[in-house]
């Protein structure tokens, strides 16, 4: 199918970006599930992108180990944080991962092995499109096995009554950490794609822009549901796209897609599935 | 050396905390956090510069800043928030939807300006350098911390002693008693978003003045900065909003001299966190708003 | 077989003390009811049994373990287990959700259990995948109490289980608890229909001030010139 190749190769990178980004989206949509309102996922993407560029091309460690170093340490940082942040809750929790993410950033900026804010240069292509949406594919079907499990209502008693759940043997405490680990892990995940697939990372492609996109994808989404964010992922990356002949105007049509979702379809895209 | 980074600290702070002040107002009145409050910020820079480069004077394109920021914050009231207060959406979705109206907003200004950086003519900003012992700054410095505090006098005289703001007060104490009373809970609502937005627009002016750069984009750099300032001054607290721009303002200078200049964002958010995990309530405890 | 109990516990908020001194056992089968004023301080009684307020001395056991300082989760999962006065359901979950969440210090249920719970707790009709929310007042309070039921707890502590219900299922709700102590299950009724109380406890404790005022057989304590006092004004 030669035209279908021509598509790809013309439209590769938004292909590439909207894999990762569903992939950013479910691991918002993993604390979210939680109740935990916990906006680090940016920081944890970084955390692997860099891990990993330093082990497989700095300390040229083999991919697959390096690989698995990033999104490990992606995941531990996920879980060192849920320990201080243990006493804050919504809006508050929100507001110090965002300020744990800033620190992050700052920190990759001043150190010499992340390259700075010069940015680290040189990753080779290691990864492509198929990897990133077997990644995909993979942490779909790790969703899919658990949906219903014993863990997976856990997460949604702990956000609906965290006393209440407590009171029937939860422990709740455990249920954040392990929450926060695996969105680490997830968007470690997405971090290692991202560096083997874009050449070279700079601290900024990990600031609070990146995770005000991602809390974007999963409120279109519908907040909780991970087809949901998968699909508000795509359509958000799609849309500046498919707008490109707006120029510099053409980020409205995310805004209003936004406030248009959230007024008229407050259920988001899973929403509009089930109606 | 040391003086003359805590005079910097001072004119610094003065704007976090002008901006901070609004940010705050939003938060006690309605428990929600306002991202859409840097996007004003930038538009009332950009509304500030076209007037100046029409030839204006700089007092009017400050003064029409102000207004316009206050209207877009009414507008930002109606388009992303009134909605959902009516089905009680929590405290996420109304992050978004400012988020949403934010994107809006930068991405208008980014299509009429560009992402180019823009600058104030030279001749506004032109001030003799004055001298105070060892401590140098301009008559300019001064006019912007003038305007700050000047500004802050106002909101604190109509949060106190109008009926504004005893109608905003008893809004953020118990909306349904407030309504019991008879204020109108909208009305007061959107006057709060007025309010808020005109102090943040000012905000916005007088950073693109004292850095003499107004970008698309020069709201993201004290947007978190904010959020930071209100953590330390206790979220809500418009009092502890402006305390704390102060401390955050000198701090910061201070950060510049002891460990350079690159980690001192890393101070603001560093202290935000350790603030947030051992002492949530802030340096003067929460709810001061209601109180003061 | 005793089953839960309370040594000299002492329960302060900033310098008041709710609690005072205050011993009582559960008997496995029995059912103890708790009566006493408003503010006597029989809710901070259970939420410091559950671990959901700290003590500031005395000690609970129940077993051979020690409750006092382990956190609610802890507690919930050595075999306590409790009900709210205001009903604490997972109201956006479903009443399978509920039930296995319920469940989930011992295991996983089936269909057939929860059937079972449901019926035992005159809820026979429910729908298992209606949200709990969707269900009326008195039925989310039945359903509370098969929750607590499906981690098969040694004790149960229900905190006015009564509270807004009819006559009718008020009575139902005597039944219910009379069979749940027949499994061999201790209960601690807290409850305001002092009748319900009467009609139903092997034992009653008042509570007074945060202390206990007395304690025995259901008709004998409720005869008591101290305990009349303490509730002048009320009914009796």
């Amino acid at each position: 199918m030669p035209d279908f190749l021509e598509l790809y190769t013309r439209y590769r990178t938004v292909v590439d970006q909207i894999g990762i980004n569903a992939i950013l989206a479910l691991s918002l949509a993993v604390c979210l599930r939680a109740g935990q309102l916990a906006l680090a996922q940016a920081a944890f993407m970084g955390i692997g992108a860099y891990v990993a560029a330093i082990t497989v091309v700095t300390l040229r460690w083999p991919l697959a180990a390096g690989t698995f170093v990033a999104i490990a340490s992606a995941a531990a940082v996920g879980a060192l944080l849920a320990l201080p942040v243990e006493r804050l809750r919504g809006v508050f929790l929100a507001i110090a991962t965002i300020g744990f993410g800033e620190i992050v950033r700052i920190v990759a900026y001043n150190l010499k092995i992340t390259g700075g804010g010069d940015g680290f240069n040189g990753i080779p292509p290691l990864l492509s499109t198929p990897w990133i949406y077997a990644a995909l594919l993979a942490i779909g079907a790790i969703f899919f096995a658990l949906r219903g499990s014993r863990f997976a209502l856990a997460m949604q008693t702990t956000r609906e009554d965290e006393a209440a759940s407590q009171g029937v043997g939860i422990d709740t405490g455990r249920v954040r950490v392990t929450t926060l680990a695996c969105a680490g892990a997830i968007a470690g995940t997405a971090g290692v794609l991202y560096a083997f697939t874009n050449f070279f990372l700079t601290p900024t492609d990990f600031a609070f822009g990146r995770m005000e996109q991602i809390l974007v994808y999963c409120v279109i989404g519908g907040v909780t549901s991970p087809l949901g964010a998968v699909a508000g992922a795509t359509l958000m990356t799609i849309l500046p796209e498919a707008f490109r002949f707006l120029r510099d105007f053409r980020e409205v049509t995310n805004g209003i897609v936004l406030l248009a979702v959230i007024v008229f379809a407050p259920g988001g895209i899973a929403g509009l599935w089930k109606r | 050396m040391l003086a003359q980074q805590l005079a910097n600290g001072i004119f610094l702070g003065a704007t976090y905390a002008l901006f901070a002040a609004g940010y705050a107002l939003i938060f006690g009145v309605l428990d929600i956090l306002n991202l859409a409050h840097a996007s004003i910020f930038m538009v009332a820079a950009f509304v500030c510069l076209t007037i100046v480069l029409a030839g204006f004077p700089l007092w009017l394109g400050f003064l029409v800043a102000l207004v316009v920021a206050g209207l877009i914050g009414v507008i930002l009231d109606r388009v992303a928030f009134a909605p959902l207060r009516r089905r009680n959406a929590g405290t996420l979705v109304p992050l978004i939807s400012s988020i949403g109206f934010a994107i809006v907003v930068e991405a208008v200004i980014r299509g009429i300006y560009g992402v180019n950086d823009r600058q104030f003519p030279e001749a506004v900003r032109t001030a003799p350098p004055l001298s105070l012992g060892p401590v140098t700054f301009t008559l300019f410095d001064l006019a912007i911390l003038g305007a700050a505090l000047a500004l802050m006098l106002v909101l604190a005289y109509v949060m106190r002693a109008t009926k504004i703001g005893r109608d905003i007060r008893a809004v953020a104490e118990d909306r349904i008693a407030a309504a019991l009373l008879g204020v109108d809970i909208e009305k007061t609502i959107a006057l709060t978003f007025f309010i808020a937005s005109a102090l943040g627009g000012a905000a916005g002016v007088l950073v693109g003045l004292q850095y003499n750069s107004v970008t698309f984009d020069m709201g993201g750099r004290i947007e978190l900065k904010g959020l930071a300032v209100i953590i330390l001054g206790g979220m809500g607290s418009v009092t502890g909003a402006v305390l704390g721009g102060f401390i955050l303002g000198v701090t910061e200078t201070l950060a510049i001299v002891f460990v350079g200049s690159s980690w001192r964002d890393a101070v603001a958010f560093g202290v935000m966190f350790l603030i947030l995990v051992l002492r949530p309530g802030g340096i003067l405890g929460r709810r001061a708003l209601r109180t003061a | 077989m005793e089953a839960l109990r309370l040594e000299h516990v002492g329960v302060r908020y900033g310098g008041v003390a709710a609690l005072e001194g205050v011993s009582l056992h559960v008997d496995a089968g029995e059912i103890l009811g708790l009566i006493g004023p408003n503010g006597a301080g029989k809710t901070t009684l259970v939420n410091a049994t559950t671990g959901f307020v700290p003590l500031n001395s005395g000690t609970i056991v129940i077993g051979d373990a020690r409750l006092d300082g382990k956190r609610p989760f802890e507690i919930a999962r050595l075999g306590v287990a409790r009900t709210y006065q205001n009903v604490r359901l997972f109201g956006a979950l479903t009443i399978r959700e509920n039930l296995r969440a319920g469940a989930m210090r011992r295991g996983d249920l089936d269909d057939d259990a929860m059937r079972a719970l449901l019926g035992q707790a005159g809820l026979l009709e429910a729908d298992l995948d209606a949200a709990a929310s969707s269900l009326a007042y008195g039925d989310q309070r039945r359903l509370e109490i098969a929750r607590s039921l499906a981690g098969t707890p040694q004790i149960l502590m229900l905190d006015e289980p009564a509270a807004g219900m009819n006559p009718v299922e008020t009575k139902a709700l005597g039944a219910l608890v009379r069979a749940i102590a027949a499994q061999g299950i201790g209960v601690l009724l807290i409850e305001h229909d002092v009748a319900l109380v009467r009609a139903v406890s092997d034992r009653v404790v008042v509570l007074n001030f945060g202390m206990v005022l007395a304690t025995g057989a259901p008709d004998a304590v409720v005869r008591d010139p101290a305990v009349i006092e303490a509730y002048l004004g009320s009914a009796v």
